[in-house]
């Protein structure tokens, strides 16, 4: 049994995640997602940074200052709630959860809520103490050298 | 042969051959799990297959041994089934947890296996 690849939607090898660097809340969904074992690897790129307009030159229409943005390594772009959808589907442990948040029933209030705390994002760092200097755990990374996921032995089968 | 020796040689058969009777049947029904699991891998399903019985075999029997003693020795035959029944019963319980120990696990190995082949659940906003 191998992965479908004729599915119109088929299963990415990379994760390229565009953040705003500059918010604690979104440094510390990042260090999380960097903690979580993976089924492929996620690159976490600050939105406003070189390497993030060199991958993908159109990010600024998709408008990544407002919500996250991922995209794939064949150039699929996922936004706001579909994002977060991802970045969990990429997860050994919530991928189950991210099936769940797709349902059409969850992904309304999915998107609401991921709406709701893009926008109060600053505010939510602030309240929780999560400034970005202290968030500041990682540095800012290019595809080839960012730190992405604890090695995982179920990639290997995967990539093969 | 006093009747304590008898409540053990009864208490052996029935517990070894209702333990070879499940293990079998885990062994046989099994494998359809395994070989989705493994992605059609099926050198693999059966190895795996073979080891987890071995397992189940290891355990039971190692409990049916070390709940072998009894405590008053039995003083006629009526009592030789009281005792024969409590232990088997035990035994059966224990037997019917660990295979569905065994199911559970069968299952998980096949619920992950199939959860790493799941496509994206949700379609892409754009194309860069």
């Amino acid at each position: 049994m191998m992965p479908d690849t004729s599915h119109p939607n088929p299963i990415p090898d990379e994760l390229y995640v565009f953040y705003d660097q500059h918010c604690g809340l979104c440094q510390s969904c990042r260090k999380w997602l960097t903690l979580q074992r993976t089924w492929f690897p996620l690159h976490f790129i600050p939105w406003d940074s070189t390497s993030a307009k060199s991958l993908c030159p159109n990010l600024s229409s998709f408008e990544p200052w407002k919500e996250i943005v991922v995209m794939t390594n064949d150039q699929r772009i996922y936004c706001g709630a579909a994002s977060w959808v991802m970045c969990l589907y990429a997860t050994v442990k919530f991928r189950p959860l991210a099936l769940k948040l797709a349902h059409p029933t969850l992904l309304p209030f999915a998107k609401q809520i991921c709406h709701l705390v893009s926008r109060n994002r600053y505010r939510l760092s602030k309240l929780l103490k999560l400034t970005p200097s202290k968030a500041h755990w990682l540095p800012s990374c290019t595809p080839t050298t960012c730190p992405t996921v604890r090695p995982n032995p179920l990639n290997s089968n995967h990539s093969s | 042969m006093n009747l304590t020796v008898v409540t053990y040689c009864l208490y052996l058969a029935v517990s070894i051959a209702l333990t070879v009777w499940v293990a079998k049947t885990l062994h046989k029904n099994g494998r359809i799990f395994l070989v989705d699991c493994f992605h059609g891998n099926t050198n693999l399903a059966d190895s795996v297959n073979h080891l987890l019985v071995v397992g189940f075999y290891l355990i039971n029997l190692g409990f049916v041994a070390l709940f072998l003693k009894i405590g008053l020795p039995p003083i006629n035959i009526g009592a030789v089934f009281e005792e024969l029944s409590t232990k088997l019963g035990v035994v059966l319980l224990v037997l019917g947890a660990m295979h569905f120990f065994n199911i559970v696990l069968f299952n998980k190995m096949r619920r992950r296996a199939q959860l790493k082949l799941e496509p994206p659940p949700i379609p892409p906003t754009a194309h860069a």
